[in-house]
């Protein structure tokens, strides 16, 4: 609060009407996540142990449902194409990010040209844009085989038609379309770093890359973190392009869980099961979400 | 930020359901005791039709307005039944199937529904979504005949029937009169074997790049390939049947597809292709739906003759055709049983069939005086009439709950086969422990 000196009103009384008006602003808010989120999980949670299948009769079975899950090969192979899926693009999008918004930071001509430029994938809509890039994959005609011919590959991936293409295919788009939306977060970052420290890093006689390496990048651990564990969850969330552009296939090779949760809650209408892969799903971010703050915490004592 | 970790809009609709589910059980409930009471309460209803007593139905479907025929056939019934009104629910044809069963388990209080085909049939029978119709057509005497082996085929479960085909497609072979003429080759024939049609294939291809005339043309869509595979296998069904079988039709169209009498599939799908490339003129021979007719029959753009033939069949099995049919249902909740009945035996019954066959569509109901109309309406020649009748029919095997999750499974591992990812072999013995571990799975 303000230091407005002489205030001898009862302070109790003003703390209690500032903390109603408070509840009253966050009230709207917090009945929304209430309703649509707060809910909605814990019916999650309690419907994961049941064999709820839409119209039946809820019936209790236990943790049957989480035992059903080690022996379905639709659940372990759209687990392992999600961490495939975070590993292989997560490190990616974060280092180029990085790079673009040094890049855009370092006062070159244009940039906020390509600032825009480099945001554009990220208020595109993900559907019109896997639709997009469906025909740049395409195996004979897409621009991208052509290309890759054109510079002497003979045998360019089938992309999306071939089982060990799909993925990084849908990976490689999935970085390209983030890119933008962190570089924006790094970019922030990078200009609340203070100007003082480089200065006094080159009176030091740090070069560039040390500059980079104690100054910079210990700068941008908060913004770091933050892009981290956004963009894992992120990750981990993947939908609407493996719905778009493979659902799931060739085969399953692009089967990633949340498709495979979505698959059995409504199409094959075992929501019991379906809510108990979603908690699964939940454990999993939440450990790693947790691992992180350790991790932060730890390097920044 | 942890909330956001919850796939909140999942586990949302998932509550959202379950919210609804409750009340829809609620309403299991009294529908229950509606149905017992209906019994009674026929003559009154009936009495109070007679008084002009106005009900509602509520009627499900997809692409009402699109479509044509079902808003042809709900308003022939309006005319007939001015004391029944049908609100009519449309959806999206390719969201149907999901938003149906999320209005059903939702306790929509819907009356009447399709269902989009006899695969997704048995899951609405174990989700007691639908009412056992057997009393009603005892009751009316409703004959059943028409319908021919289909009924027994998709829909008789334990005895019972629980919804009525009003559209029955036998899968046949379209072609190209034009291209046949040109190459000089006689058309296919109404008992022709998939092995003869290989054959004939390469001669009516022709052609370089965008514009090359392919032999054969299945959609790209793997749900329109494994049916005819099937048929190879004697008295196919899902459950049971020796999945090894498959090596030879999986290799008879890698080898069609490497002939170049049939596009690569792979490449077909990533283009999104579908019944335009023969409207176009650009296939001779095509296998799809008899649905189709309709669809030749409309399209301003085909200048060309054309005409149709019975399903090839594999050499050495006995000649017939894969069928597909689609059930209109009433929901077990309802109360409104008998306007329900009413609207239902006239869509899927004589008057619904005429109007269907007046849109070129064959009906589930395939009466003399019927087909006869559908011949009329639709002008094809004496062979392809032949082609879309008296068809002996198989399907994937006796109706069973986990049918669906069957075929969708042995749909992936074919797809695997036919984009050149895995080996036939591999392929077939995917699918034999897929199916193992689905079966274990739900039993």
């Amino acid at each position: 609060m303000s230091k407005k000196p002489p205030a001898p009103m009862p302070s109790k009384a003003i703390t209690r009407r500032n903390r109603r008006n408070a509840y009253l602003f966050l009230l709207p808010n917090f009945l929304g996540f209430l309703v649509f989120t707060f809910i909605p999980v814990i019916f999650a949670f309690a419907l994961s142990f049941t064999n709820w299948q839409g119209s039946n009769k809820m019936d209790f079975i236990g943790i049957d449902n989480f035992i059903r899950m080690f022996g379905d090969s639709d659940f372990t192979i759209s687990f392992i194409n999600t961490v495939i899926y975070t590993v292989g693009t997560v490190p990616f999008i974060m280092l180029f990010a990085l790079l673009l918004s040094m890049l855009i930071n370092s006062g070159i001509k244009g940039a906020p040209i390509f600032r825009a430029l480099h945001f554009f994938p990220h208020i595109s809509s993900i559907v019109a844009i896997s639709v997009v890039w469906q025909f740049l994959y395409n195996n004979s005609q897409g621009p991208i085989n052509m290309f890759l011919r054109s510079i002497g590959i003979q045998n360019p991936p089938g992309w999306l038609s071939s089982a060990t293409w799909a993925l990084p295919a849908v990976m490689i788009m999935i970085i390209w379309k983030y890119i933008g939306y962190y570089m924006i977060n790094y970019l922030a970052g990078l200009q609340a770093i203070p100007k003082d420290l480089y200065e006094a890093a080159t009176i030091d006689g740090a070069n560039g890359i040390e500059q980079f390496f104690y100054v910079t990048l210990p700068q941008l651990k908060p913004t770091t973190f933050y892009v981290l564990i956004m963009a894992v969850i992120e990750s981990f969330k993947v939908f609407t392009p493996i719905h778009v552009m493979t659902q799931g296939g060739p085969g399953r090779a692009t089967s990633v869980l949340v498709y495979q949760i979505y698959r059995d809650a409504f199409v094959n209408f075992e929501m019991g099961y379906a809510s108990a892969m979603s908690m699964a799903l939940f454990v999993v971010i939440f450990v790693v979400t947790l691992i992180q703050f350790k991790l932060q915490n730890k390097y920044e004592n | 930020m942890l909330k956001k970790i919850l796939c909140g809009l999942l586990a949302g609709a998932m509550a959202l359901t379950m919210f609804a589910g409750c009340s829809g059980e609620e309403g299991t409930t009294s529908g229950e005791g509606g149905s017992t009471g209906t019994t009674e309460s026929t003559g009154g209803e009936e009495g109070g039709d007679a008084s002009g007593e106005e009900t509602t139905l509520r009627l499900s479907l997809w692409d009402y307005e699109t479509v044509g025929y079902d808003k042809a056939m709900v308003e022939a019934f309006q005319e007939a039944n001015p004391n029944i009104k049908v609100d009519v629910v449309s959806t999206p044809n390719a969201d149907y199937a999901s938003k149906i069963a999320v209005m059903l388990s939702g306790g929509d209080e819907v009356d009447v529904f399709y269902i989009k085909s006899n695969t997704d049939y048995p899951t609405f029978v174990m989700r007691e979504f639908v009412r056992p119709l057997s009393d009603l057509i005892e009751a009316n005497n409703f004959d059943l005949e028409p319908y021919g082996t289909v009924l027994d085929q998709h829909y008789r479960m334990d005895g019972e029937l629980y919804a009525l085909p009003y559209r029955t497609n036998d899968w046949v072979l379209f072609y190209n009169k034009d291209i046949f003429d040109a190459a000089n080759v006689p058309y296919p024939t109404n008992d022709m074997t998939w092995e003869e049609l290989a054959e004939i294939a390469p001669q009516v291809t022709s052609g370089e790049g965008g514009s090359k005339i392919y032999g054969m043309y299945y959609q790209p869509k793997v749900s329109f390939i494994l049916p005819f595979m099937v048929g190879y296998i004697d008295d196919y069904d899902n459950m049971t049947s020796d999945l090894s079988q498959m090596a030879y039709p999986i290799q008879y169209f890698i080898d069609l597809q490497n002939s170049g009498s049939y596009q690569s599939y792979a490449e077909a799908k990533s283009m999104s292709q579908d019944q335009t490339y023969f409207f176009n003129g650009l296939n001779a021979m095509f296998y799809d739906g008899s649905w189709f007719v309709q669809m030749l029959c409309d399209e301003e753009s085909v200048d060309f003759e054309w005409g149709v033939a019975k399903s090839p069949y594999w050499e050495g099995t006995e000649q017939k055709g894969f069928a597909t049919t689609t059930p209109i249902a009433i929901n077990s909740t309802t109360e409104k049983v008998d306007a329900a009945w009413q609207l239902l035996s006239f869509l899927t019954g004589e008057e619904g069939a005429m109007v269907m066959a007046e849109n070129k569509m064959v009906p589930g109901y395939m009466s003399d005086a019927v087909m006869e109309t559908y011949r009329e309406v639709t002008g094809i020649d004496d062979s392809s009439y032949e082609a879309l009748t008296n068809n002996v029919t198989y399907g994937f095997g006796e109706p069973n709950t986990v049918q669906g999750l069957l075929t969708t499974a042995f749909q992936e591992e074919l797809e695997l086969a036919i984009t050149g990812n895995q080996s036939v072999e591999q392929t077939v013995a995917n699918m034999e422990s897929r199916r193992t571990e689905i079966i274990e799975q739900n039993s």
